[in-house]
C-alpha cells in the first residue's frame, strides 16, 4: 500500500496523519483516505473532484501529471505527499 | 444595548466585549484564516461563519452556543458535471430564510450562485433556475475573477420573495421562492461602461443590497459609482445624489427606526 502524507499546516483544520492505503492511482488511494475521513475531501479537491488549485500532490518528489482526473499511476512502494501549492509572492 | 460583538475579519473571528463603556477582545476563533461572511440567526441564536482558506477553498462553521464552540458543517458546492464544471470559491453571503422556514439559509458565491439549505447547513441544494439564466453568462467578475452574489433580501412580509444583488450582474427578484427570476435593475447605470450598454442588468456592480424591515418596498444599494432606492420592491431604482463626500462604497444599511411617515426610511 502507498504511503501517504500530508502537510502539517492541514492538522490545523483536521486530523490527517501520515497513513497507507490501497490503490494503484492517485484518485484511488486519495479515496481509501477519504473513507476514513470524509471532511478532508474538500480541502484536497474541489466540488468536480479536481485537485485544488492551490494544493500540489507529489509522487515520490514528482509533481502529478494530471490534476482533473488523478489518474497518476501509484505503486505500493510510492509515497504520495499532499502539500499547499505555493501560490503568491 | 448588547455588550457582546462577533467581528469576523481576514485574520480570522475576533470576539467583542463591552465593559464599562470600553470594548475590547475577548476572544478569538480560526485566528489567521479569512472569514468571509458570518451570520447570526436571530430564530435559533445558531451563528454561522463562512471561511475562505487561501489553500484547501471555502468552509462553513456553525455554533449553537453563541459562538463558543463551532462545527465545521458542509458548505455550498456545485453539484458534479465534468472536467469544467464549477466550484464554489468564495462564500459571499449568508442569510436567513423567513421566520415561516426555520432552519432555511441562502447562501451567495462566487461564481455567481445562489444555494438553499433546509437543515441548518447540514447540505445545500443549487437554485438551478438562477444558475440556469441565460443572461447569467453575462455577469462579471467586479473585484473578483468572477461574478459572485453579494446579498440576498428575504422579505420579510412574503419568504417566496427573494431579491439578490450580483456583483456584478444588477439586480435579481424572484415571486416565487427562487423557481423564477426577473432582472430588477430598471433605472441602474454604470459610469464605468459604455454607452449603450451601461444601463443593462450585467453591467451594475451591486456592492451591497438591503431591504428596509419597517418598509420593505424601500431597498437599497450601494453600487459601484453611488447609492440607488427603490420605493416599489427593487421593480425600479433613481440614484440618490446627494452623498458626500464620496458615493463609492461597500456598506449600506437600513435602520431599524419606526418610520417618521408611511414608507420613509434611511440608509
Amino acid at each position: 500500500m502507498a504511503r501517504v502524507a500530508f502537510t502539517a499546516n492541514l492538522e490545523r483544520h483536521l486530523s490527517c496523519p501520515v497513513q497507507t492505503a490501497p490503490g494503484d492511482t492517485v484518485r484511488a488511494v486519495l479515496d481509501g483516505v477519504f473513507a476514513a475521513q470524509p471532511r478532508l475531501r474538500s480541502y484536497i479537491l474541489d466540488d468536480q473532484d479536481r485537485v485544488r488549485r492551490h494544493v500540489a500532490i507529489f509522487i515520490n518528489g514528482e509533481r502529478i501529471a494530471d490534476r482533473d482526473r488523478l489518474s497518476d499511476s501509484v505503486g505500493d512502494a510510492d509515497e504520495l505527499f499532499v502539500f499547499q501549492a505555493l501560490s503568491g509572492g | 444595548m448588547n455588550d457582546r460583538l462577533l467581528v469576523g475579519s481576514k485574520k480570522g473571528l475576533f470576539e467583542l466585549r463591552r465593559q464599562h463603556g470600553e470594548w475590547s477582545i475577548a476572544g478569538t476563533r480560526f485566528l489567521g484564516d479569512p472569514i468571509s461572511m458570518l451570520l447570526a440567526d436571530p430564530r435559533d441564536d445558531a451563528v454561522y461563519a463562512a471561511e475562505a482558506l487561501g489553500h484547501f477553498g471555502v468552509k462553513l462553521q456553525r455554533s449553537r452556543d453563541g459562538g463558543e464552540t463551532w462545527q465545521e458543517i458542509p458548505a455550498p458546492a456545485f453539484p458534479k458535471s465534468d472536467a469544467d464544471g464549477p466550484s464554489v470559491s468564495y462564500l459571499f453571503c449568508l442569510e436567513t430564510g423567513g421566520a415561516d422556514h426555520p432552519g432555511w439559509l441562502w447562501c451567495g458565491t462566487i461564481p455567481g450562485a445562489l444555494f438553499l439549505s433546509k437543515d441548518y447547513g447540514e447540505s445545500w441544494a443549487l437554485n438551478e433556475p438562477l444558475w440556469g439564466l441565460p443572461e447569467r453568462k453575462e455577469w462579471m467578475g467586479g473585484g473578483f475573477d468572477q461574478a459572485g452574489v453579494a446579498s440576498i433580501c428575504v422579505d420579510p412580509r412574503n419568504s417566496g420573495r427573494i431579491t439578490i444583488g450580483v456583483s456584478t450582474g444588477g439586480v435579481w427578484l424572484s415571486d416565487d421562492g427562487g423557481e423564477g427570476w426577473q432582472a430588477a435593475s430598471e433605472g441602474m447605470h454604470a459610469e464605468y461602461f459604455p454607452p449603450p450598454r451601461n444601463h443593462a442588468p450585467e453591467v451594475q456592480d451591486i456592492h451591497r443590497l438591503v431591504q428596509c424591515a419597517a418598509a420593505p418596498d424601500t431597498m437599497w444599494v450601494q453600487h459601484h459609482n453611488g447609492v440607488f432606492r427603490s420605493t416599489d420592491g427593487a421593480r425600479s431604482w433613481r440614484e440618490v445624489t446627494s452623498i458626500r463626500p464620496a458615493k463609492f462604497g461597500f456598506a449600506v444599511r437600513c435602520i431599524r427606526t419606526i418610520p417618521t411617515q408611511r414608507g420613509s426610511c434611511r440608509a
